[in-house]
């Protein structure tokens, strides 16, 4: 019969690996979500429908909730690894930042380094005169007049078909589901297993009381 | 007002007689896009439109209106877009930041011309009113030691 703290610390460990699936999988919806967006932003050109913009900006609403909930599950992860190390030095491994990880609560409160943001994407256009030939300010005089004049009509175009984007996304947003049902399910077997070990030692600590007093 | 300011005027005014006549005279001269007068007059056209107000789906909604705008929208690549704004607002999310941080100066340029225009048209000022954004704009310029 297996050690039940191994027991206990096999489903923690577990914990911590749907966890951190769970994380890439809220990441996974993130770049869903975000390719919504601009399916719908592709799809929305010519128009001038609120709709389409709202959807777009659901869909930016949607890509920064799961990259929100992918930064908590990270977190989680690495509380139960620090968790397990303190319980059982050594059995989780460490846990380093991989690569294209979320930034951590820390990193996200981090001021801007060399001054507020505003005043460095300020500083660095300080050139009178870039030697781009006018393609710059050309650019925004060639929309311009292409662009229509107020009052015409805008005649829609055909919506980009959205359909490989709509899959992905619910794609992504089933994984996390099933991402949520599975921690839940390996949580509740870790809190049996716990359960388990706390009835073990009580009753481990009963008998030995026992053995004393008949002693 | 100098020759920047003017240029950019004749731009924001689409009076387009003297915005060409600035075309041949810089191209002749070898003068590239004046970056940071609009740098400056895309600086305080957020502070604007966007300071008191400004959330993130207000920022997100604009630049789709202004991409809608422009036509086809393929010189005004949305999420830089979004990140300059954000980025003057000081909103300095890690994605801001490292967005901003590799848009290199010609891109700018582009971004922030287009992104100014539409701010200026929507704002619908009269000539006097465009003259004192302007002269704001030169003063922040100046203050930048330009």
């Amino acid at each position: 019969m297996a050690d039940p703290l191994s027991d206990v610390l096999k489903h923690l460990l577990e914990l911590v690996d749907v966890l951190d699936r769970a994380a890439v999988a809220a990441f996974g919806a993130q770049t869903g979500a975000e390719g919504a967006r601009t399916a719908f932003t592709e799809a929305g050109r010519g128009s001038a429908n609120p709709l389409i913009t709202q959807a777009a900006t659901d869909a930016r609403t949607a890509s920064d909730a799961a990259r929100d909930a992918g930064q908590a599950l990270g977190r989680a992860a690495r509380a139960y690894a620090a968790y397990i190390n303190t319980i059982a030095p050594g059995t989780a491994p460490t846990r380093q930042a991989t690569p294209g990880s979320m930034p951590t609560g820390e990193q996200l409160l981090k001021p801007a380094s060399g001054g507020p943001l505003s005043k460095r994407i300020l500083a660095r256009a300080m050139i009178p005169n870039f030697d781009d030939g006018l393609e710059g300010l050309q650019t925004g005089a060639n929309r311009l007049q292409d662009a229509a004049p107020p009052g015409d009509v805008v005649v829609p175009r055909p919506p980009t078909p959205t359909v490989n984007a709509a899959n992905t996304e619910g794609a992504h947003l089933g994984d996390a589901l099933l991402a949520a049902l599975t921690i839940a399910i390996v949580g509740i077997r870790a809190s049996e297993s716990v359960r388990r070990l706390r009835e073990r030692l009580r009753a481990r600590s009963r008998k030995n009381k026992r053995g004393s007093d008949d002693g | 007002m100098d020759d920047n300011t003017k240029f950019l005027r004749a731009l924001l005014r689409q009076d387009w007689d003297t915005y060409n006549a600035y075309v041949a005279e810089y191209t002749r001269q070898g003068i590239g896009t004046p970056v940071a007068i609009i740098a400056c007059a895309f600086h305080l056209a957020v502070q604007r439109r966007f300071k008191s107000t400004g959330s993130m789906a207000e920022i997100i909604r604009f630049v789709a209106d202004t991409r809608v705008f422009f036509a086809d929208g393929k010189d005004l690549p949305p999420r830089e877009a979004e990140a300059l704004i954000c980025a003057v607002l000081d909103m300095d999310a890690p994605w801001v930041e490292e967005i901003v941080d590799r848009i290199d100066i010609l891109a700018l340029s582009k971004i922030e011309g287009q992104l100014v225009i539409k701010l200026i048209l929507d704002e619908d000022l009269s000539d006097d009113e465009l003259d004192a954004f302007l002269a704001d704009a030169e003063h922040l310029l100046h203050e930048q030691g330009q």
